[in-house]
């Protein structure tokens, strides 16, 4: 039982290394570091509590989020390609906000206009891919990438159709934007209470990897278990795209590390990459908002290039093991 | 040693638009083990999922434990009956020790985790099955055959006093099939009862106490093993000419080579 217990050692590592780059995150910026004690600034309070907490907020939220969802979607699909996004939700959600943000809505409108592209899109795979049987997972699969090409080649037309004035706050939204995400509270209270609901549930997420026959077999629930997995990985990635836009890779990549990490076993993995998608996610906003500072870049794109690497020397090592 | 595990009657299997088996009637007793027989596509695999619950009974009715087969709570259910899949089913990236573990699911309630004592069971069902020392290994790197053991002592880890098994033998060496046939009967003579899907006649003959012979198309012969692996009865079945062959050692049903030319053809 060693190899338990230091994954439990590693698992608290991932906690503290989580809330060591929240801290972070608060204490650095692109106005520099700003110390909370020292001096009583009214300015350099503001900054701390009404710019850099909400935004490491939503962050922590988003990336949490997505690194659940791409662990559920994955045991959902037994497919360990399938990321969040495959459910089409991402796009449905991009094409609610890029429309409004092409209309020139208010924030407010933007946030609610991709909520229900998220919902449309949501609900149409449900409708597309409804059935029973093994055929299924394929089938859910195929119509959640069929439905996020299409998507993908509505987006693009809005990018095309957009006037430059909105070009770029649209670039921003796909790329993963968390400079004006609403209410990180909401995201963070659905992120604890998602996870609590599907956290009972990891030992007979181990069983469903095994095959839909063994579990039944076992005596798992099948039919309601998928529609609950289903149901929190939907949930989880709408919300997170509603906070943060679409942030990529990291919910394929954060399940991931976890496993490379504390192993397959989801009472561990599932933990691990939520806090690993939250880390990922603050960390890239970190560096997104301090490297060339004042000038801010896309935290997704830097996301992707700090993870790519990440896990491939993990990968590499993992194999020779 | 003579409670009734399993109580079959009037039971009908389809798969799709056709009908496998019609009005099946068996009683397995504890002690008693049978072989399912049948040529590929005959219904075994479809007939050992609806025995195990898996899929809804068509018609006709299946008691376990004098229980109706779906009045029971899944996870109850698995406690006494437990089901080995054709195909060996791994999870993501598993120690063999935690794939043995896996059978202890039905017995751990949802707030708790594996206790010594499931360890113990999972690391004895290993042993008895030749995988002790493979504790620590991946599944992906056992070969088919030790993987198929691994199915097995997941198996005995579930504890189940009704095992039915898919094609147990399914990548195993001629040794591996013989231990594997033996520890299996040794299990249904200290009272298990055990339902098993073989293509091998003799074996069966060597092995079972019972089998069921399906012929693919409805009809089926149950009994005991002399009275239902006969030459006409396998050759009805397979659509081979068979012939029987004795000696002091047993029995053997073997194709009749002298017919072979139209013997193939069914």
């Amino acid at each position: 039982m060693n190899r338990l217990r230091w994954r439990v050692f590693v698992l608290v590592l991932l906690a503290l290394a989580a809330g060591g780059i929240l801290v972070a995150n608060v204490l650095f910026g692109s106005s520099g570091l700003v110390w909370p004690g020292a001096p009583q600034e009214p300015l350099a309070q503001a900054i701390l509590l009404e710019l850099r907490l909400p935004r490491v907020l939503a962050a922590l939220a988003a990336g949490g989020l997505l690194g659940l969802a791409g662990a559920l979607i994955q045991v959902l699909t037994r497919n360990l390609l399938a990321d969040p996004y495959i459910l089409g939700i991402s796009g449905g959600a991009a094409t609610g906000a890029l429309l409004a943000i092409l209309f020139g809505l208010p924030l407010w409108l933007q946030h609610l206009s991709s909520s229900l592209g998220a919902l449309a899109a949501l609900l149409l795979v449900i409708a597309l891919a409804h059935g029973e049987g093994t055929w299924t997972r394929h089938r859910l699969l195929l119509t959640g990438v069929v439905l996020a090409a299409a998507l993908g080649a509505l987006i693009t037309l809005l990018l095309a159709l957009a006037p430059e004035t909105a070009l770029r706050g649209m670039l921003f939204w796909l790329m993963g934007d968390l400079a004006s995400a609403p209410a990180p509270w909401f995201a963070l209270i659905g992120l604890l209470v998602l996870a609590l609901l599907a956290l009972p549930w990891a030992r007979d997420l181990n069983i469903l990897t095994r095959g839909e026959v063994s579990a039944l077999a076992l005596g798992v629930a099948v039919p309601w278990l998928r529609w609950g997995i289903y149901f929190i990985a939907a949930a989880a990635t709408a919300l997170a795209v509603i906070t943060a836009g679409s942030i990529g890779f990291v919910g394929l990549l954060a399940p991931h590390l976890a496993r490379l990490l504390v192993g397959a076993d989801h009472r561990l993995a599932l933990p691990g990459a939520l806090l690993l998608g939250a880390s990922l996610v603050m960390l890239a906003d970190l560096l997104a908002r301090t490297l060339i500072a004042p000038q801010q870049l896309p935290a997704g794109a830097l996301l992707a290039l700090i993870g790519a690497p990440l896990f491939l020397v993990l990968l590499y090592r993992g194999d020779r093991r | 040693m003579n409670r009734p595990l399993l109580i079959v009657e009037g039971l009908d299997v389809s798969q799709g638009q056709r009908r496998l088996l019609n009005g099946l009637d068996m009683e397995l007793k504890a002690g008693e083990c049978w072989a399912l027989l049948g040529r590929n596509g005959a219904g075994k695999t479809t007939l050992l999922h609806t025995l195990a619950g898996i899929r809804p009974v068509e018609g006709g009715s299946i008691r376990l434990l004098d229980r109706d087969l779906h009045a029971w709570r899944p996870r109850e259910r698995a406690q006494y009956l437990g089901l080995l899949t054709q195909d060996a089913s791994q999870g993501f990236e598993e120690t063999v020790l935690e794939a043995a573990l896996v059978g202890r699911h039905p017995y751990i309630g949802r707030w708790s985790n594996e206790s010594e004592e499931d360890v113990r069971i999972a690391r004895q069902a290993l042993h008895a099955c030749g995988l002790a020392g493979f504790e620590q290994r991946a599944v992906q790197s056992l070969s088919g055959g030790e993987q198929r053991r691994l199915s097995l002592a997941t198996l005995l880890t579930q504890n189940p006093q009704l095992l039915l098994l898919d094609e147990p033998l399914n990548h195993l060496d001629l040794q591996g099939q013989w231990s594997m046939l033996h520890q299996l009967r040794g299990l249904s003579d200290n009272g298990r009862g055990i339902v098993m899907s073989l293509h091998d006649p003799n074996l069966a003959l060597r092995f079972c106490t019972h089998a069921l012979l399906l012929d693919g198309m409805g009809g089926w012969r149950s009994g005991s093993v002399s009275e239902v692996i006969t030459p006409a009865a396998l050759q009805q079945a397979y659509g081979m000419a068979m012939r029987l062959i004795e000696d002091e050692q047993g029995r053997w049903v073997v194709p009749d080579t002298r017919m072979m030319q139209t013997g193939t053809k069914r």
